[in-house]
């Protein structure tokens, strides 16, 4: 199936909705390494991404309303769950030291990444990709570390602030400038609307 | 309100950030005022982007047993294996534009001949063979795709329209690293029967160099097609498209129909 092509991911959603489970394998398998990812680079352990993203598709396998497909597409909603999980998660565990290098336990993990993914599934969210990274490359290097610390580590501003040693002020004014930067530099790059 | 504290409220709303007070004050913000309702939802898009930034992995293997186990399906035991048939190669989700080649089998006294020869055992090791290397090829497409969109040093060219007769998407993804460049089209206007759209670089020096040929347009679903770069990708600071005859020309005299700048 391919991303982009939403008539056959409504078609999969209302089969899930009426308790097809083969629908829900079938969105499974398209968009679980780019939930997978999402989750792994939250949690940073294999086994607990897996079952935070198995968490999210059963959830919507109980309760498919949850999803609204009028509302954009799916694997936008389904990355937010798992995100909104995943934060949870790690803000349950928040005695946690927390690691400010955001590669730096990713690499342990880097024999998971795949070599040669398929195109079939994976070309329009590459290209999406593509472009959110290179808006996320054009921001002030300190900006950016602001929102991911904020986004993947799931820190409020003021625990940024006493990690980083910056003062309250400037963390929410560099997190809300930076923001505003990727809003208009992703609208310049014309990502698609909806997403 | 002032609209820089709301737009900081909402911010840290939509990263959920903020701490328990502004919260409150955020929350009652987003119940009741359409603006600020509005603000949300261009954050909440750009959060959603930020999502699809990371990089996909793979699950541990075995994990959608795991997840059917999970959701109490029973998994039916698998039958013993069965020597795999010669299976064609898979077809790509776009049509990826390939060197025309003649039809050898125009009429049925093609296919006929056809036939024969497939039913004669000494051609079976040829297309045996031809099909490994379609595969083989099919392969290296899709790498060689995925190397270029998933370089750290790939720039994204949006081309825009500079004729109002033709409309359409097309994006030029360059990697300097590997001196590779590929575009993906989509919903370019069709053309006549005669007339082909034309790929160009511009260079730093602005020499124009021909870059390919990408078709009569008017597809809706995308179309990735490799580009002849000719040199070295870091030199180019445009790409220009134009409209030309069937098969293209050496030198274009043509006024381009799609422009793009290749930012640094």
């Amino acid at each position: 199936m391919k991303p982009d092509n939403r008539d056959e991911e409504r078609l999969l959603i209302s089969r899930v909705q009426s308790g097809d489970f083969a629908a829900l394998e079938m969105l499974y398998e398209s968009y679980n390494r780019q939930a997978f990812g999402l989750a792994l680079r939250i949690l940073n352990s294999p086994e607990a991404a897996e079952d935070a993203v198995q968490d999210v598709f059963l959830r919507f396998w109980k309760t498919p309303s949850h999803f609204d497909p009028q509302k954009g597409r799916f694997i936008t909603w389904l990355l937010g769950v798992v995100h909104n999980q995943c934060i949870d998660q790690l803000r349950r565990k928040s005695n946690n030291s927390v690691s400010l290098d955001r590669e730096e336990n990713q690499e342990h993990f880097s024999y998971l990444a795949d070599d040669g993914p398929p195109v079939e599934e994976e070309v329009w969210l590459i290209i999406q990709r593509g472009i959110v990274r290179q808006a996320l490359d054009k921001l002030p290097t300190e900006q950016r570390r602001l929102i991911e610390l904020a986004y993947f580590k799931g820190l409020t501003r003021q625990e940024i602030a006493t990690t980083t040693g910056q003062p309250l002020s400037t963390v929410k004014h560099r997190i809300q400038q930076g923001l505003l930067k990727l809003k208009d530099m992703m609208q310049a790059m014309e990502v698609e609307p909806g997403v | 309100m002032e609209l820089d504290k709301m737009q900081e409220l909402i911010v840290g709303y939509s990263l959920d950030i903020l701490d328990e007070g502004e919260l409150a004050d955020a929350q009652k913000l987003v119940d009741s005022d359409p603006e600020a309702q509005a603000m949300l939802l261009e954050f909440q898009k750009v959060m959603g982007q930020l999502a699809l930034s990371v990089t996909p992995m793979s699950p541990p293997s075995g994990s959608l047993e795991r997840l059917r186990q999970k959701a109490g399906i029973a998994v039916v035991p698998a039958l013993a294996p069965e020597p795999l048939p010669l299976r064609k190669p898979e077809p790509l989700p776009f049509p990826v534009q390939k060197a025309r080649k003649p039809n050898p089998y125009r009429n049925w006294l093609a296919y006929a001949a056809a036939l024969v020869l497939f039913m004669t055992s000494a051609i079976f090791g040829g297309l045996w063979l031809d099909t490994r290397n379609n595969l083989d090829q099919t392969a290296r497409s899709k790498q060689d795709i995925l190397a270029v969109l998933a370089s750290s040093d790939m720039k994204v060219t949006s081309l825009k329209p500079a004729n109002s007769n033709v409309g359409g998407t097309l994006r030029l993804y360059t990697d300097p690293a590997q001196d590779r460049a590929y575009v993906v089209s989509q919903n370019l206007t069709a053309l006549p029967g005669d007339k082909e759209y034309e790929a160009w670089f511009v260079t730093n020096d602005n020499q124009v160099l021909k870059a390919g040929l990408l078709g009569q347009g008017g597809s809706r679903d995308p179309t990735v097609q490799a580009l002849d770069t000719r040199g070295t990708v870091e030199n180019f600071k445009a790409m220009v498209i134009t409209i030309e005859k069937k098969g293209g020309v050496e030198k274009s005299e043509q006024q381009p129909v799609l422009v793009g700048e290749i930012t640094s």
